[in-house]
Order: structure tokens, then sequence, then C-alpha cells
């Protein structure tokens, strides 16, 4: 099915984006309102006379229709207003700006290690359709996405950590490190290299190593099998006959010719990965107190800090809504037959 | 000159039944002349074209007395080798346009690609050599053919650039296998005359595999008739619609004509032919 | 007709009523499905977790829940063959017991979802038109939901507890199935028999569920099993957090959580569940890859 680009198709994009948004607040807000905690009492506390209450509730707009109080959320949570947190009593935009580039880096690195490693893997693997190194990879991946991550993380730090020390252990940096590093964007490597701290980076590197790593075998598993899936069906096309007639090496063949074919739905299946990974960092940085969002939403969770939970989701909501629309924008460029 | 020398060539493909012979025994000579290769589907046709570059993917086995072209020995190259031989000393076109070119990638580009490859030119020639090759096979506004995409292109003007890909590494020989089948009939023998024309010029040798009698018989100058794997007749072109074995005059006896208006199409009696093959020991 | 139990009355070449022809089916398609040695082992694998959760009480060697501080933090031994934790229960009957939770999760949701799914894709892909466009939109929304972090969420609000995980899982569980229920019943809508069948003037409902059905559930099967293996590690994760299934229930995610803090010195107590989980998981990867290779072997 051919699509049109161009102006149509971006704003159905646009549409599409704007309806998930919506949708993803309206379920927050649904949430919160289902909580069984009573928001008034947050603020003003058990002891508050029943004026305060009333004041309160006022202020806070409870006494208002439900649509009201929804278009009231809407409107905030576009400003950067998601309430304030029980647990750091402060704002819930100033929690999430501080934690939320922890869980980035990872991620991130995360991703890094899972494309750098698992675009190549399904390559060979397809290459070598049913050899043993195709088996082989099939396994690896196999188990990469049926293993309990943050059980693997647990044995992980077992082993490279307690046992072989190669590795850094739960947290960012070591304590002597912690409190020499200005935090300015909040990004371990960014920040110990900003300060000039040498070795502080590379404490920070040998904490990031084994999460990343973690991470980054996940995402391989899912990337190296969609990989293979994709050369696999094109190797079996005829301009990729012609290529080799030309005398192209399989490289070549590979690399020049097969990977731009495929490069559309290779992008939405990294995007899509990358988005789980963003959600896989919740149990992550649980098991290696990593300081970023998913610490923070389970922490709130057992505090019953329901307007950090819900900011939390949104945040992660927001960047899944993100990521999965982002997809079909790939298709659109990159494929010179949907562009004409 | 140089020669395409084929003896005793078979292709095996292991299957659950047991092994089975897709080419059996082909021999073939040729220099720079025309030889088409007819037969159904199924025949070995293709496979033979796949064996003479050395694209039998395992499972399948080639094998072969001998098998050289110019003096190269074919059974014993590898990968480098082949890479050397490939699009430099022969060339395959493929069927269709549609599929065989690469749809991501810019005509120009692809043309030139086995030029560059094999070092025929720099890359700053390459773009004048394209323009130049594109106006050879008979494709008007090359300059715009050169940005273009291949979805972007007619049936016609891509195989013309089919052609032209696999002519401007200056190849001795050229296999065509079903160069026209997947092209408009008003447009098929514009495009055989211009290849035909090219390969005379550059005193190429061409390798025509067909499932048309008729084209086959108009442009090459001999034929082989293949037949479940099996090369059941040679004969020059002339010769052709003269010919006594049984397949062969079947072959030629399910070609429409407009001489029994109202009868139905004869068709081959396969039995007949299991008879014969028999009966010469083929 | 009846069954009859002869081998070559199975594998017939001549059927001779549709109940022979579709029994010969079945009999081939599992023929080919044994032939794989991970298929053989997946399905070995869920038999064993089937059996364990329905006769846990006879299979477990002690009471999962029977403390012994006496007897804490014990090595894999005689005694205890997987140790025991620190409350001094026997780690081999709470994994066996843990089978039962963590069954009980998966099939509910599968359940829950698989239907839901089929028929939202089933709708959509037949009916077309606004309703398809309006079905698409809402699969594609819920698809774009996290799907361990909402349920974190409705736990949160819901509170913790098997029926209200199954609720969070289940409720982003289902756009996939929908999308597979409706490219098949896209692709098939056209066909003859359909046309057939509407021309008889078959009711909607019949056509549905007659006709379209069959076709859409292969590859539902297929999904749900590759599914479920998901399922596994985001029920785990949720035990994990201890939003799942409440102690005293042995949950395999639950049991890593409080194995953590022995995790340096004591490592079986965490890692125990762990390697169950990842069996459990591992063997519905395996069955519904094997699946997919026998129901449409055009897949390699």
């Amino acid at each position: 099915m051919r699509r049109h680009a161009g102006p149509l198709a971006l704003l159905r994009w646009g549409i599409s984006l704007v309806l998930m948004l919506f949708v993803l607040l309206l379920v927050t807000f649904l949430i919160g309102k289902a909580a069984p905690i009573d928001p008034v009492l947050q603020v003003v506390g058990d002891r508050a006379s029943p004026e305060a209450y009333q004041e309160a509730r006022h202020r806070l707009g409870l006494d208002r229709p439900v649509y009201e109080q929804f278009a009231r959320y809407v409107a905030n949570a576009a400003r950067g207003d998601l309430g304030r947190s029980t647990s750091t009593g402060r704002p819930v935009g100033e929690d999430l700006r501080q934690y939320f580039p922890a869980t980035l880096e990872l991620a991130t690195l995360g991703i890094a290690l899972g494309v750098l490693f698992g675009v190549p893997l399904g390559m060979l693997a397809a290459h070598q359709h049913n050899r043993w190194i195709d088996q082989l990879l099939r396994l690896v991946g196999l188990l990469g996405y049926s293993v309990p991550v943050f059980w693997l993380g647990l044995v992980g730090l077992l082993v490279f950590y307690a046992k072989l020390g190669w590795v850094g252990g739960p947290g960012r940096l070591d304590d002597i490190y912690q409190y020499t590093v200005d935090s300015w964007s909040n990004l371990v490597l960014v920040d110990t290299l900003r300060a000039g701290n040498a070795e502080a980076f590379r404490n920070g590197l040998s904490h990031l190593v084994l999460p990343a790593a973690l991470l980054g075998y996940f995402s391989l598993a899912y990337i190296s099998r969609m990989t293979r899936a994709f050369f696999l069906e094109e190797l079996s096309k005829e301009y990729v006959l012609t290529a080799r007639v030309k005398g192209a090496s399989e490289l070549r063949v590979l690399v020049r010719h097969v990977l731009p074919n495929v490069a559309a739905p290779l992008l939405t299946v990294i995007a899509l990965s990358y988005a789980v990974l963003l959600e896989g960092a919740v149990l992550t940085e649980t098991v290696f107190s990593w300081p970023g969002i998913g610490l923070y939403i389970t922490n709130a969770l057992f505090s019953a800090d329901v307007s950090a939970v819900l900011g939390g989701t949104l945040l992660v909501g927001l960047c899944f809504v993100l990521l999965n629309t982002l997809t079909d924008v790939f298709g659109l460029l990159m494929d010179p037959r949907a562009r004409t | 000159m140089a020669e395409l020398l084929i003896e005793d060539l078979s292709v095996t493909y292991p299957t659950p039944t047991g092994p089975v012979q897709v080419v059996k025994s082909l021999s073939l000579q040729m220099g720079a002349e025309r030889i088409g290769i007819v037969g159904e589907s199924g025949s070995g046709k293709s496979m033979t074209a796949r064996a003479v570059l050395g694209l039998v993917r395992s499972p399948g086995t080639t094998t072969a007395r001998r098998m050289a072209y110019d003096g190269i020995d074919l059974m014993r190259q590898d990968a480098a080798g082949w890479r050397a031989i490939r699009g430099r000393r022969i060339g395959m076109v493929l069927q269709d346009p549609k599929f065989s070119l690469n749809p991501v990638q810019r005509i120009g580009r692809q043309i030139a690609e086995a030029g560059l490859l094999h070092r025929v030119f720099s890359r700053g020639q390459a773009r004048a050599r394209v323009l130049e090759m594109l106006e050879t096979v008979g494709v008007d506004q090359p300059g715009r053919v050169y940005e273009a995409y291949p979805h972007q292109l007619s049936g016609g003007i891509g195989q013309r650039v089919m052609i032209a890909a696999m002519m401007i590494a200056e190849p001795g020989l050229l296999i065509a296998d079903e160069p026209t089948s997947a092209l408009d009939v008003m447009v098929r023998g514009q495009v055989l005359e211009m290849m035909d024309r090219e390969i005379r010029r550059r005193g190429m040798g061409l390798l025509m595999i067909s499932h048309d009698l008729k084209m086959v018989a108009h442009f090459c100058d001999r034929v082989l008739v293949m037949y479940q794997g099996r090369v059941v007749e040679s004969c020059s072109a002339g010769d052709l619609f003269k010919s006594r074995h049984p397949y062969t005059r079947g072959l030629l006896n399910c070609l429409p004509t407009g001489e029994h208006p109202g009868q139905p199409l004869p068709t081959i009696d396969r039995a007949l032919i299991q008879e014969e093959a028999m009966r010469h020991g083929a | 007709m009846t069954i009859q139990l002869r081998r070559d009355w199975w594998l017939s070449d001549a059927p001779e009523s549709a109940l022979q022809a579709r029994c010969g089916r079945f009999y081939r398609m599992g023929l080919r499905a044994l032939r794989s040695p991970a298929m053989v082992f997946g399905l070995a694998i869920i038999a064993l977790l089937v059996l364990a959760a329905i006769f846990a009480p006879w299979l477990a060697p002690a009471d999962p829940n029977a403390q012994d501080i006496s007897q804490r933090l014990l090595p894999p031994g005689a005694a205890h063959w997987l140790g025991t934790d620190q409350l001094g229960r026997d780690l081999l009957s709470r994994v066996i017991y843990g089978a039962r939770p963590t069954l009980m999760i998966v099939s509910l949701v599968a359940l829950l979802a698989a239907p839901a799914g089929l028929l939202l894709g089933m709708c959509a892909g037949y009916f077309g038109g606004w309703i398809e466009a309006v079905l698409m939109r809402i699969t594609d929304i819920f698809m774009a939901f996290p799907r361990l972090v909402l349920a974190l969420a409705l736990v949160a609000v819901l509170g913790p507890g098997i029926v209200n995980a199954v609720i969070a899982i289940a409720i982003t569980a289902w756009p996939p199935y929908a999308r597979v229920a409706r490219a098949e019943s896209r692709t098939v809508k056209g066909s003859d028999f359909i046309q057939a069948a509407r021309v008889q003037g078959l009711p909607t409902g019949r056509i549905l569920f007659g006709h379209l059905l069959p076709i859409c559930l292969p590859s539902t099967v297929i999904r749900v099993t590759l599914d479920m293996a998901g399922i596994i590690l985001t029920a785990a994760g949720l035990g994990f957090l201890g939003l799942g299934a409440q102690p005293p229930m042995s949950e395999w995610g639950a049991m890593i959580s409080t194995g953590r803090q022995y995790i340096f010195d004591q490592w079986w107590v965490a890692a125990v569940p762990g390697v169950a989980i990842l069996l459990a998981s591992l063997a519905f990867n395996l069955v519904g890859d094997g699946l997919r290779d026998v129901l449409d072997p055009k897949n390699g």
C-alpha cells in the first residue's frame, strides 16, 4: 500500500500523536482519581479544621466538575506542573528533571550496545542461514528474551562485582566521588568529564558497564532476531542476485545493497526497543540502586506518593508514545517509493 | 576470441526422496555467437546460467568434466576468483527489472557499480560513462533516468538499464535469462534489437535463455532444446522448425498460428517423449 | 464414523469423513512438531509446570510455608535439594508451589486478553470502513502504552494482589492479538468461501464465528503462546516489586526480591526462582516458535 508523503501524512501523524497523548493524560488522570488517597488531606494534614479543608479543596479545584478538573490537569501538565511529591516534598517536575537523565544515560548506552552488536550479528545469522553460527545466535537471542532482566542483573552483580571485582557495584559512583563531582547535566559521564576528574569518570564507567551491558543484551536479543528476519527476506530477492552477478563481495551485498532496503523497518525496531529499555530500566534500577525514573516510581509506590507515581508514569508514557509515532515517520522518510 | 567450454555439466539438489539432477550432462561450446536455450519451466535452463556464474548455492552442487571461459577454469574458482569474473568477463541480465534492480538506489549508481568495482573507469569518469551507456541502450533523457529510482521507470527502460549495467564493465559473454518475458509485447522487439546490435558491435557472445521459440530462432545462431535437465536437441536456428525430435515438434506444435482457427491447441505427449528418450539412449 | 486407534487410519491419504480428515491433520501436525527437539523440550517443561501447579501438595517434599529458623539459609544439599531461604523454608517446595501463581496469572491474562483482542480484530478486519479505522486507532493507542509502568500505576491504585496484576497486564496485552486477527480477517474477507457464506444468507455472527474464527485462530494461538513468555516476565517483575501474588503465596518474582539481600553469600535463595522463571519463559518461547513452524511452514 503506497503511503503518500507530504503534508497530509504529516497531519495524520500529528493527529495520531495528539490523540495518544490525550488518552495517556486521561488514563493517568483517571488512575489518580481512583487512588484511595485523599489529595486534600495530603496537603493540609489530618488535623486541619473543616474550613481549612474546604479552602484547600477549593484551591485544588476539587469542587469543580470532573471534566474541568481534567482540563486543569492537562493545562498543568503542559506547563510542567505535575503536583508535589509527598516523599521528597518537591514539585514532581523537578524530581523528574533530576532523575530522568540517569535513566536516559543507561538506556541510551544500552541501546547503543544492542545496535552495535545486534545488527551485525543478525546480518551474520541471516547470511549463515541454518549453519551452526545461526543456531548459536538464535539460542543466545532466545535466552535474551526469556530471562528476567532484574534477576540477570543480580547474578551479574554476584559474578562480576562480588566474585570477580571487574565492575563497580550498585549506584552510579563510589561514595567518595559522589560529592566531589558537580551535577550539572545529571549524566555521570558528562559531569565527570566536565569536572576534569578522570578517576571519577573511570569510576562512573565501571558502574555503568554492568547495567548497560545487561540492557544491551536484552535489546540485542530482539534487534538481532528482527535484523535476521529482515535480511533473510531480502537475501532471497532478485536485486541481490544482480549485485552478485556484478561481482560484488558478500559484505558489499549485505551492507551496501540490503541494509539500505531494511533501514526503515530496522529503525522502527530500534525505536521500539529503546522504548522497552526505558521501561526495563524500572526493574534494573531497583537492582542496581540506580537513581533514575524507575527507582523514583517504585519508591513513590511504596510511600503511596500518588502524584510522583503518576508524574513518572506520564513521563515514561510520553517517551513511549513519541517513540512509537516516530516509527511512522521513518517509513515515510527512508523509502523513496513512499516519497513520490 | 573468448570461448565458453562446458563439458558434462550437472547440477544436483538433495531432496528428502534422494538427489535430483536439475541439469544433466550438459555440454556446450560457444565463442562470439548467439546461442539460445529453450525449454519449459523446470527444464534446467536458468540453473545452467547460474552454474556458469558459480551461483548455484548450497545445498545444490555443480559438477562438470570441464567448464572454462577464455582459458579460465570455472570449476576451480574461489570467492575472490568469481568476483573477478562476474560482471567483468561474464554478465547476466535477469528477467524483471521491477525486482532485479535495487529499489532504494538511484539508477546511475546501479549502472556504474560493476564498472567501478572492476576499475574499468574511475569515480570521476563514472557519470559520463553511465550517461554514454544509457544513450547507447536507447534511453532518451539519460540525465533524468540517471537520477531516477527504479519504480519510476517503465519496464522497457528498466530492462535497458539492466542491460547497460551488465555491459558497462565490458564482459565478453552475456547471459540473458528471459530478458523480455516481463515486458510488453510491443517493447520486446525494440529491446531485443538493441541488445542484438550491441552484442554484435562489441563482438560478444550471447547465451539467451527463453521459453519463446520464435524469438530465439530469430535472434540466435544456434539453439539448444532442454527437457528435464537434459539437452534433447542442438541445431542451428534455421533448422529448428524442421526438427524431427518429438519434444521439439511438440513445442513447435504448441505455438499458436492462424492456420487452423477454432481448433484446440495441441499439448505435449510426455509419455511419447520418455519413450523416445529411452530409445535414443539420452 | 468413529475415531479409530489404528495409526494408518490417522495417516490415511483418503479420509472417509470430515472427522477423519481433521484427525489426520492434527496427527500430522503433531508428528511434525515432535520432530524438533527444541519444541519437545519446551512442551516437556510446560507439562512439568502444569503438573507442578496441580499436584504441588503431592510433589513438594515439604510445606512451602513451614518456617524453621534453625535451618535457615542452608545451601543445596541432601535434605533440601535446593537449599532453604532466610526463614528456613524449603526452596524446592516453594518453587514447585510457585508454579501456581505463575500459571494462574498467565492463563487468566490469556483468557481475558486473547478473546477480546480476537473479537476486536475480526470485527475490524471483516467490517472494514470506519469501524476498522476506529478500532485500529484504539488498538494503536493501547499498544503505545508502557506495559510495566502502567501495570505499576494501576496496581498502586487498586492495591497489590493476583487479580489486580492480571487486570493490569491484560489491559495492555490484547493489542497484538487484535492486530493479528485483523490482518488475517482482512486477507480472507474477500475470498470466495466467505462470499459464498454471505450469499447463502448466513447471519454475520455465524460467518464470524464459524468461518473467520478458525482462520484467525492459528496465528492468534501462536501469538498468545509467544506472548506468554513476556507475560511471565512481567508478572515476575511485578512480583519482584511486591505487587503481584502476596505472601504467603510463594511467587517466583517475590522470592527473588527477598533473596536479593543475601545474593552475595547465599546466592541460591535468589538464583533458584530466577532459573524457574527463565525455564518457564524459555519453554513458551520454544513452543511458540515451534507452533509457528508447524502451522505455517513458510516462516523459516
